[in-house]
């Protein structure tokens, strides 16, 4: 058996084109499959670090609750529109409260959402043991309107430190300097990275963004949409309730309520990990038709290596191979290409997964964590295996049927 | 050892549909120790004769046995496996496989026949190629060895098996005089220290003198060359008088 592994070897080393293209076809197909599944985890992962690792409620105004959740933890979308301050204050008054933190967003910083909040913000931990989740690196925390403190990942992607100034523009996307509000920040503290997606916005009071929207009223729509004309509104509120019971309260309350709605984010991002399984499910089928062209590729390939070796292979049976024996040698071949595949698809895979994740992350400040999967593994393996037994079935099938006679002794 | 053929004969169609018979043979016996040699002319049925005794062609009649084996009633799996143990055959072309060394081409038969451990195949291909005077040469490809390398390298992998018989098809073809003067020592030599039965198909006239048993073939039928000029004796009564002198 070693023998005939030897002589497969040989022979695929014989013909490396002929080998290392299936192989790698086979590779790339194996290799989508494993960016797909990797990149879906690391974005579920990271989401589920991103989105929740306060254990706040959000609330906000009544709408798309998934949008809610994804623009107030996650700084993706647009806001759902806006609620009354007074929800707000309310809110701190509650003794099921044990911090509330108001969020009010609409503008940017070259593409940096500029955050609107006051120091409970900061004081928002990971549990209640934790230290806070956001340090100031540099500088200090903003004490008077138009005073800023930048996240660390906008720090370094605009180049701004302590000191410097700045102009927000309305939106969410990167403006044109015709955008501009007039009003001019300036920086007084920079944050340490908190491996979180506020790492790339900016923080101010919420009085400036109010201010820098009442000057703007009258061209500005999407924040100054508050029911009564006012500026002062806010996009969401973070509350994190003092226990179980009590949140479940709350969110029972805000159910009820007509002026805004409470969201889990967990229950709102398992809606989105459903959508997130479907796009799976999408790309595996691709993953599965670019297998189906490999196979097709590893059969094309070793049907016309068996054709061109019909001579060596009755070489091998005047001297005693066995049809079996030339059957299986194929057969091996096929696999030892497809495995070879397997092993390429997986090294392209992962390493496509982290660089993708790594633009991803550097991009929206979501982490996504590209881990080894080992539940994939018995597919990664069995699925080549499958297919070079299928792809080699019918050259395999030639090599048995080779007439020895008509092959060495043509006349 | 004794190999016999009774009664072969070998037909086939032509395009044109006519039959048309290769080789008729009434009846051959061979012992272990016989060296003969074939001669006949392109055409005249050696190969068809050498593939019916490697068990490759089915005759249309007629029974080949080893001793008390049948060939042709042993099914395929079985009659493969003969041939690796009990057949060498240094073919007119060499017929080595270009992917291999010239030491993984001997091992190949060896791999078949499972006669021996594994662990024995390098050594004892190595040690053939070295008395083959190709030591040196073991992991070269066919590619990178000359016609005369290369057919000691065929002669090598017919013998690593200790075969009881040797087929060798016009071994010295391709090669100068003192090439098949060396080629033919050594395959000599090689089949007396077996005791093996070797058939030599050759046009060559110089290797008339090396055999003490030399048969024609022509049109498919046997004769002995070394019987009265002209009155060339039916080969089964020669080996009938040598096996009685024996």
């Amino acid at each position: 058996m070693m023998y005939d592994l030897g002589i497969s070897l040989r022979t695929l080393r014989a013909h490396p084109l002929q080998s290392l293209i299936p192989a790698l076809i086979v590779g790339l197909a194996v290799a989508l499959s494993v960016a797909v599944f990797a990149l879906g985890d690391g974005v579920r992962q990271g989401i589920i670090r991103a989105s929740d690792p306060f254990g706040v409620l959000v609330v906000g105004p009544k709408g798309d609750a998934q949008q809610l959740v994804l623009n107030s933890l996650l700084l993706q979308g647009l806001p759902v529109g806006t609620i009354p301050v007074e929800i707000f204050d309310v809110l701190r008054a509650d003794p099921r409260v044990r911090l509330v933190v108001p969020i009010a967003t609409g503008d940017n910083l070259s593409g940096a959402p500029i955050i609107g909040t006051d120091a409970s913000f900061f004081e928002l931990r990971t549990n209640i043991n934790a230290p806070p989740a956001f340090q100031i690196a540099q500088g200090a925390l903003f004490t008077e309107d138009f005073q800023a403190v930048l996240g660390s990942l906008a720090s370094n992607q605009l180049g701004l430190q302590v000191g410097d100034t700045f102009r927000g523009a309305h939106g969410l996307g990167a403006s044109l300097a015709s955008d501009l509000h007039e009003n001019v920040y300036t920086i007084v503290g920079v944050l340490a990275p908190s491996n979180t997606p506020f790492d790339r916005a900016v923080f101010t009071t919420i009085a400036s963004i109010w201010e820098v929207h009442a000057e703007g009223m009258a061209e500005t729509a999407a924040f100054a949409a508050g029911a009564e004309g006012s500026v002062e509104n806010l996009t969401s509120i973070l509350v994190s309730p003092v226990g179980f019971v009590e949140q479940n309260q709350l969110w029972q309350e805000f159910y009820m309520a007509t002026d805004a709605q409470a969201a889990f984010p967990g229950q709102e991002l398992a809606g989105l990990f459903d959508l997130l399984s479907q796009g799976e499910r999408i790309l595996s089928i691709v993953g599965y038709l670019v297998l189906s062209i490999a196979a097709l590729t590893v059969f094309l390939s070793m049907y016309n290596v068996t054709i061109s070796r019909q001579q060596e292979i009755a070489i091998m049976r005047s001297l005693g191979g066995s049809r079996a024996s030339v059957f299986r040698m194929i057969i091996t071949e096929t696999l030892i290409i497809t495995l070879l595949g397997a092993v390429i698809g997986r090294v392209i895979g992962y390493a496509a997964a982290v660089i993708i994740a790594s633009v991803f992350s550097g991009s929206s400040a979501i982490p996504v964590p590209i881990r080894f999967l080992p539940s994939l593994e018995p597919l990664l393996w069995l699925l080549p295996v499958v297919v070079g037994v299928v792809a080699g079935l019918i050259p395999a099938i030639n090599a048995y049927q080779v007439d020895v006679v008509e092959r060495l002794f043509p006349t | 050892m004794i190999l016999r053929l009774d009664g072969v004969s070998h037909t086939y169609r032509t395009p044109s549909g006519d039959a048309r018979t290769v080789l008729q043979i009434d009846e051959w016996t061979l012992a272990s120790g016989d060296h003969v040699l074939l001669r006949g002319v392109s055409g005249s049925g050696k190969t068809t004769l050498f593939n019916i005794i490697a068990g490759l062609l089915r005759p249309t009649q007629g029974v080949v046995a080893c001793d008390q084996t049948v060939l042709y009633n042993l099914p395929e799996a079985q009659r493969d496996r003969f041939r690796a143990r009990m057949i060498g055959y240094v073919f007119q072309n060499h017929y080595l496989l270009p992917q291999l060394t010239a030491l993984e081409n001997v091992v190949m038969p060896m791999a078949f026949a499972r006669k021996d451990a594994p662990k024995t195949w390098s050594d004892t291909a190595l040690s053939l190629l070295d008395r083959l005077g190709l030591r040196e040469f073991a992991a070269y490809r066919p590619s990178q060895l000359s016609t005369g390398q290369r057919l000691r390298v065929a002669v090598a992998r017919a013998l690593a098996v200790r075969p009881p018989v040797l087929l060798a098809d016009e071994p010295t073809a391709a090669l100068d005089p003192e090439s098949a003067v060396v080629v033919m020592d050594l395959l000599q030599r090689l089949c007396r220290e077996n005791d093996a039965i070797l058939i030599v198909a050759s046009h060559d006239p110089a290797l008339s003198d090396r055999f003490g048993h030399v048969v024609n073939l022509r049109a498919g039928k046997l004769s002995n060359e070394h019987a009265q000029a002209g009155q060339a004796l039916p080969v089964q009564a020669v080996f009938s008088v040598e096996s009685q002198i024996q």
